[in-house]
């Protein structure tokens, strides 16, 4: 189900003269269906149905190749704790993922708008696509899904490069 | 002639020579069960062998070791040379999304000339997934609400980028939409490289690091990612950065002129 997410308003702490701005999103969770967030800035009232990409408060968007199931035995898929100190193997492939939107021109929008931010985040994966197609159909009852959200992930940062 | 450079060409329609001949290559090497065949080699990526680089992370790294162009260039040049075992001279094909922003016909058709298309799809087998895996693999094009193909003016715009990890992250980016939008196999990394188009994305994405790569060479790949191995194809990352040292170029076409008749006539 798509899910929505509303950070702020904060101090978006901008100078007038940057040339660019980045927004991270770091320690994303990639055990999960293929998805999709779009960012939208001063505009916590956009949803799932409204997120488009022509919407004047969008700023960017992002895209995770996300592993839907399990294909191992039990364990395959958990995430080791500390690394032994001999152990330089490569780490495990569902290692957090870090996503770096460049919004230079919607930070500088936001910036003629004010000193506060607030930020928008509207994740979908492929089901929401069949449900919107399928909405009023009697679907076939659904696995439960081995997560809690779609969109999992630890921190963001804003940054801005003179 | 044999061990020659090959030169990989855009996705052209089915009866094009060059895709009629990777359609033959591909064709032969899903047929072999053993360590030549595709089936061995998709597992690679995903089930079984996980291998593959997306996000990983590398105690000598500061953030995050940036390894998904340079894996997955090895990872095509190990398929591109098995192909090679099956017919001479074949080269991989590179499907433009952000030009062609379908399925492209070579691809899209099950059959051409009544038999079945082996750019269509690809019967993945894993005995040892749980599940076990035994089936063709399956697309869902463009039914995604949000993923989508970058343009070519985006394209255009990443490749004037500076930073090599922003160029990274970015064309890695574009990537994942491509895989959500093709959807089905291809949009879990379990089962992605068993659909035959996958191969045709990671030559364009590998065609924009190589365009990257002549404006503005390999100088701003950080030094520390040099070293580390591309696992399992006995490479470093230093060993992929040039691709003519890899046998292969990109270009907009090439013709077989035929030379013996004139030579020896």
């Amino acid at each position: 189900m798509a899910e929505k997410y509303v950070f702020g308003p904060f101090a978006h702490g901008a100078g007038p003269d940057f040339k660019r701005a980045d927004l991270e999103f770091y320690s994303i969770d990639h055990f999960r269906p293929s998805f999709v967030g779009r960012i939208y800035f001063n505009d916590p009232d956009v949803d799932f149905d409204t997120a488009t990409e022509d919407r004047p408060s969008y700023a960017g968007s992002f895209a995770i190749f996300g592993h839907e199931k399990c294909a191992g035995n039990v364990g395959h898929c958990d995430l080791p704790g500390e690394r032994r100190r001999f152990d330089d193997r490569p780490s495990h492939p569902l290692t957090r993922a870090f996503k770096r939107v460049v919004v230079t021109d919607a930070l500088r929008k936001a910036c003629d708008e004010g000193e506060e931010l607030t930020i928008t985040v509207v994740v979908a994966s492929a089901e929401d696509g069949k449900r919107k197609k399928t909405s009023k159909k009697k679907g076939k009852k659904k696995e439960k899904p081995h997560y809690k959200r779609l969109f999992d992930f630890k921190g963001m940062q804003l940054v801005t490069f003179d | 002639m044999a061990g020659s450079m090959v030169y990989r060409l855009r996705v052209a329609s089915p009866d094009d020579p060059h895709i009629a001949q990777f359609r033959q290559a591909m064709g032969a090497a899903q047929a072999l069960d053993d360590n030549r065949g595709y089936n061995h080699i998709a597992g690679f990526h995903g089930a079984p062998d996980w291998y593959c680089w997306h996000h990983q992370a590398n105690p000598r790294t500061p953030l995050q070791a940036r390894l998904f162009l340079p894996w997955h260039r090895a990872y095509l040049l190990h398929l591109e040379q098995a192909l090679q075992d099956q017919v001479d001279r074949v080269a991989l094909p590179w499907w433009d999304w952000s030009r062609e922003q379908r399925i492209p016909d070579s691809y899209r058709v099950a059959d051409i000339d009544g038999a079945s298309n082996p750019l269509h799809s690809f019967r993945a087998r894993v005995p040892t997934a749980d599940p076990p895996i035994n089936r063709r693999t399956r697309r869902s094009p463009g039914t995604h609400p949000f993923a989508r193909l970058a343009t070519a003016t985006e394209i255009n715009a990443l490749l004037r980028e500076t930073d090599w990890g922003t160029f990274s992250d970015v064309l890695q980016d574009y990537h994942d939409n491509v895989h959500g939008w093709v959807g089905g196999d291809m949009s879990d990394p379990t089962t992605a490289a068993f659909d035959p188009i996958f191969f045709a994305h990671h030559c364009m994405v590998d065609r924009i690091w190589y365009l990257w790569q002549v404006e503005h060479g390999n100088g701003a790949v950080p030094q520390d990612l040099l070293d580390l191995e591309l696992r399992p194809f006995g490479k470093r990352v230093k060993d992929v950065l040039d691709t003519q040292a890899l046998g292969y170029d990109y270009a907009a076409a090439a013709a077989e002129i035929e030379v013996e008749g004139v030579l020896n006539g």
